[in-house]
């Protein structure tokens, strides 16, 4: 018992000396400084926060407003990019773009509905044949991977790939998966195309 | 004096600690069973019975309320009557006590897996459970204040003003939480709706952790500590302030659970303050704890017990300034959702429950068995095989955090998510899912080994039933006298003002959230075009609580970028307001499913979680066919069961009793309905090839994924059905 600390003022009155349960005895050593310093601070961080978000009008921390300006900003950004990068995308050729083409297809997991090889499945047409319900023209083939039909299964994919990327998919479908003979092929739907 | 003789009560402190072995091995083993399935699906087993959605709720309830629960009332019930010197109130409400906690058990081990579940975290057992837990917890709070009414020491003690918070909080929690109306023996609906059930469900769930894991232990590390280590107490006065502080902030928090959900600004405020406010009040119980055993250190290196005890301490001090950072904002956009969160509870249940749990037991049996430890070098390898136990765990956890959220927040240089698809985030963490078992496999190998040395120091010993002891009677103390009394040890001779006093710091803060939140219409702005539940649309909802889908897939999405370009629109109050109970999910371990039948505008991100009914279906069926690596487990007999059709005019009839404006006698009118919309699903998957027919489990819970974000997308609804009155103004209130 020789603590330091006994010597409280508190002592006299309180007769710390006194408490015993089963045995255990206390001592009465103040709180160390530090932990009442920071129990001081948090108090103050919590008034300084709510103060900041709600202490004064019209200064639009909740989250909606939060939001929206965190959206106007990347737009804001994303448009001086894309501003800066116009016609800068590098010249690829055809073999480049089936295998970007290829990437993305799996990336995406068009195989989910399609089948690994685009032999399609029980949700998705077969891409191998030659037989389109949306049309067979590059042009048509970007419109389904961009737009989807969502209420048929087709995600709609424009705002998961960049207009390149969806062109590189399509090509890759038309130029690599369009001829070729999978395991298990759904029949075909749709017209046929020359 | 008069000295009088009377008895301890070892044999109910004898059989919660044989509870908590047993309870505590099942525990550790479905928590096994947990991580096997999120690292390797084929762990589901292919039942309904044993798939993850089921089996975490399993996990989590045996470990906090068996396993956890037992152990606690063993280290309340033997240090209680010791620090009153006085036998526990009535052998009877003991015993009933005792029996009626492992009926709880049993039932809610069996009713989960069966599907029988709430869906509200930690609270999911049912209403006939919930009720049985009442029971069993009024009698262990009788108990303990029929002890404090008649014992033989003046004042009481710090530990035991733990243990009445612990009584007064949790009663509160429960009873305020498990409100609900009743539809059949084990199927209810919370009174509560969409953002009013988050809260109460978080103020239950985050004081759960209060007032079920944090109180009690320390509560139980005031009396076991200072006992083993033979110390005095450190501070008197901390253990006051550190007390009433917490016991007051704590109710305040449970908001931080909800951040950047839809729920009023000011709610998250309140959520963050008062966390950030609790770490030094916390801290207060680890220093408290630690410096009351200077001058003992070169005993706890060699002793297991209070090796254990100090390791507890220090994973609490980690875990209580984890917590309030994990409830700033910018942190929680991280944590939330995330395997973070997964980490922290583990750090603080592994390390600061087990720790304690792992310590008292070591220096309590050999005690009430008269008898010494089995083996202490057993002991000490446990220390050091568990400790390496939770680091293992936890690491992997934190990285497959910080991995996730970094991958899904990323973007291409031209602007779009880099991860578009949420699966590809999953497989990247998988491995350390791997990891994490080596650490739970090694938590359990430790577990083994205390229990080795338990039974064995049993064996060895003889456990004295009614342990013999003496203590002068007490005299009624009289009036306070200012010079030599505080007011604070005054009141701990007046064992019913300080219970009031403990009620009224319990109580204030759930009230000044709850009640605002319940009652003032401005807090929920409400959106016309958002439409009760069709019959069918509601039976699915029912299958999706039931097989647990909230525990991977949450139905909120957050006001950040990454997550409304993913997932659509963001989450609003309003829409929410017909969901008894909320299902907004604390961990994305799939994709967010808010926007599951949003068709509408296609800029706003929408549609990109819409998914046909063949696609749900053969998703069920056989989800690896369609994502070669994904963790969803297959649910087949989705396509087999039948939907019990009786149940749904009374569900109707409960939901227009909850405030939902179904027109009158629309229950007569449900079933004609439901085999309306199933039909048209019907069709619409025969025109794929697949025969199923109306009444099957999977076509009522595609019906409520598509309903899921339905109303707001603005698109025309073509089911033809109308549950609302004639004038189409029923709208909630």
């Amino acid at each position: 018992m020789s603590q330091d600390n006994n010597k409280d003022p508190k002592e006299n009155h309180d007769d710390i000396e006194s408490h015993e349960y089963d045995g255990i005895r206390e001592q009465n050593n103040p709180a160390p400084l530090w932990i009442t310093l920071l129990f001081l601070v948090t108090i103050g961080f919590s008034l300084f926060y709510l103060i900041h978000y709600f202490g004064y009008p019209g200064n639009e921390r909740d989250q909606a407003n939060e939001y929206a300006k965190s959206v106007a900003e990347w737009d804001t950004k994303m448009a001086e990019i894309n501003a800066a990068n116009q016609g800068e995308m590098p010249a690829l050729t055809v073999a480049q773009m089936v295998e970007e083409g290829k990437a993305l297809y799996e990336k995406n997991a068009c195989m989910a509905c399609h089948g690994t090889g685009g032999e399609g499945n029980s949700i998705g047409p077969n891409l191998t044949d030659n037989f389109w319900i949306n049309g067979c023209s590059i042009e048509n083939v970007m419109d389904v991977i961009s737009n989807g039909r969502p209420t048929k299964g087709m995600t709609p994919y424009k705002n998961m790939m960049q207009e390149e990327e969806i062109k590189y998919l399509a090509i890759y479908i038309l130029n690599s998966l369009v001829g070729s003979t999978p395991a298990n092929p759904k029949d075909p739907q749709g017209e046929a195309c020359d | 004096m008069e000295i009088q003789k009377f008895n301890y009560d070892n044999a109910i402190v004898r059989n919660f600690t044989v509870a908590t072995l047993v309870w505590g091995t099942v525990a550790l083993i479905v928590g096994l069973l947990a991580a096997l399935q999120l690292a390797y699906p084929v762990f589901n087993l292919g039942l309904e019975y044993t798939s993850f959605g089921r089996v975490r709720p399993v996990h989590t309830n045996a470990v906090i309320f068996a396993f956890i629960g037992n152990a606690m009332f063993a280290g309340i019930y033997y240090s209680l009557q010791r620090l009153l010197k006085a036998r526990l109130f009535s052998d009877l409400i003991s015993k009933i006590h005792f029996w009626s906690w492992q009926l709880v058990i049993v039932l809610a081990a069996v009713t989960l897996l069966l599907g029988f579940t709430t869906a509200k975290e930690y609270a999911e057992l049912e209403w006939p459970i919930d009720i049985l837990i009442a029971i069993s917890w009024v009698l262990f709070g009788w108990n303990m204040i029929g002890t404090i009414m008649k014992r033989r020491v003046k004042h009481i003690y710090a530990a035991a003003w733990w243990y009445l918070a612990t009584f007064l909080g949790v009663a509160i929690l429960h009873i305020v939480n498990s409100i609900e109306l009743p539809v059949s023996l084990f199927k209810s609906y919370p009174v509560y709706a969409g953002a009013q059930d988050a809260l109460v469900q978080w103020w239950y769930g985050h004081n759960a952790v209060a007032f079920f894991l944090t109180t009690p232990w320390l509560g139980l590390m005031y009396y076991y500590l200072p006992k083993a280590a033979n110390r005095p107490i450190y501070s008197y006065q901390l253990s006051i302030i550190h007390f009433w502080t917490l016991i007051f902030l704590y109710m305040w928090t449970g908001p931080h659970h909800l951040l950047y959900n839809a729920l009023p600004d000011w709610l998250q405020a309140l959520g963050v303050t008062f966390s950030i406010m609790l770490i030094a009040p916390s801290w207060g119980g680890m220093i408290n704890g630690l410096l009351t055993l200077r001058g003992a250190w070169d005993e706890v290196s060699e002793r297991a017990d209070l090796k254990f005890i100090v390791v507890a301490l220090i994973a609490y001090g980690m875990a209580t300034f984890e917590g309030p950072m994990m409830a700033l904002k910018t942190v929680n956009a991280i944590s939330h959702f995330t395997d973070w969160t997964i980490a922290h509870t583990h750090i603080a249940g592994m390390g600061w429950n087990g720790g304690l749990i792992f310590g008292m037991f070591y220096w309590l049996v050999p005690r009430m068995y008269k008898t010494k430890l089995y083996s202490s070098k057993l002991a000490n390898a446990h220390f050091w095989v568990a400790t390496l136990g939770i680091l293992l765990f936890a690491i992997p956890l934190y990285w497959a955090a910080i991995t996730q959220w970094l991958m899904l927040k990323e973007y291409t240089p031209t602007g779009s998510l880099a991860y578009p698809n949420f699966l590809e985030t999953t497989i990247q963490i998988l491995p350390l899912y791997t990891f994490r078992i080596v650490g739970g496999v090694l938590f359990f190998t430790g577990f083994i080994m205390f229990l080795f040395n338990m039974m064995k120091t049993m064996k060895a010993g003889q456990m004295v039933a009614n342990e013999p002891s003496e203590a002068p009677a007490l005299v009624n103390p009289g009036k306070r006298n200012p010079d030599r009394e505080s007011t604070h040890r005054w009141l701990e001779r007046r064992g019913v003002r300080f219970t009031v006093f403990v009620f009224i710091a319990v109580a204030i803060g759930g009230a000044v959230e709850i009640i605002p939140l319940l009652s003032v219409e401005s807090n929920i702005p409400k959106i016309e075009a958002v439409k009760p539940y069709t019959p069918l649309e509601l039976t699915g909802r029912d299958i999706y609580l039931s097989n647990g889908c909230y525990n991977c897939h949450s139905q909120q999405i957050r006001p950040l970028r990454w997550e409304t370009d993913r997932y659509g629109e963001y989450s609003k109050i309003g829409e929410f307001v017909y969901d008894h109970p909320f299902q907004w999910g604390s961990r994305r371990t799939g994709p967010d499913l808010s926007r599951a039948g949003y068709l509408g505008d296609v800029s706003i991100g929408g549609s990109t979680t819409y998914k046909t009914a063949v696609w749900h279906y053969n998703h069920f069926m056989e989800p690896l066919e369609m994502n070669p690596q994904t963790i969803m487990p297959a649910y087949p007999w989705l396509a087999k069961n039948d939907v019990d059709l009786d149940m749904v005019p009374k569900k109707i009839k409960a939901m227009q009793t909850l405030g939902v404006p179904y027109r009158e006698g629309y229950a007569y009118e449900a079933i004609e309905d439901y085999m309306k919309q199933a039909n048209k699903i019907v069709d619409d998957l025969k025109a794929s090839g697949i025969e199923i027919e109306p009444n099957k489990e999977m076509i009522a819970l595609i019906a409520y994924l598509h309903k899921l974000g339905k109303d707001i997308s603005g698109v025309e609804d073509d089911s033809g059905i109308d549950v609302l009155p004639a004038d189409g103004q029923g709208v909630n209130n």
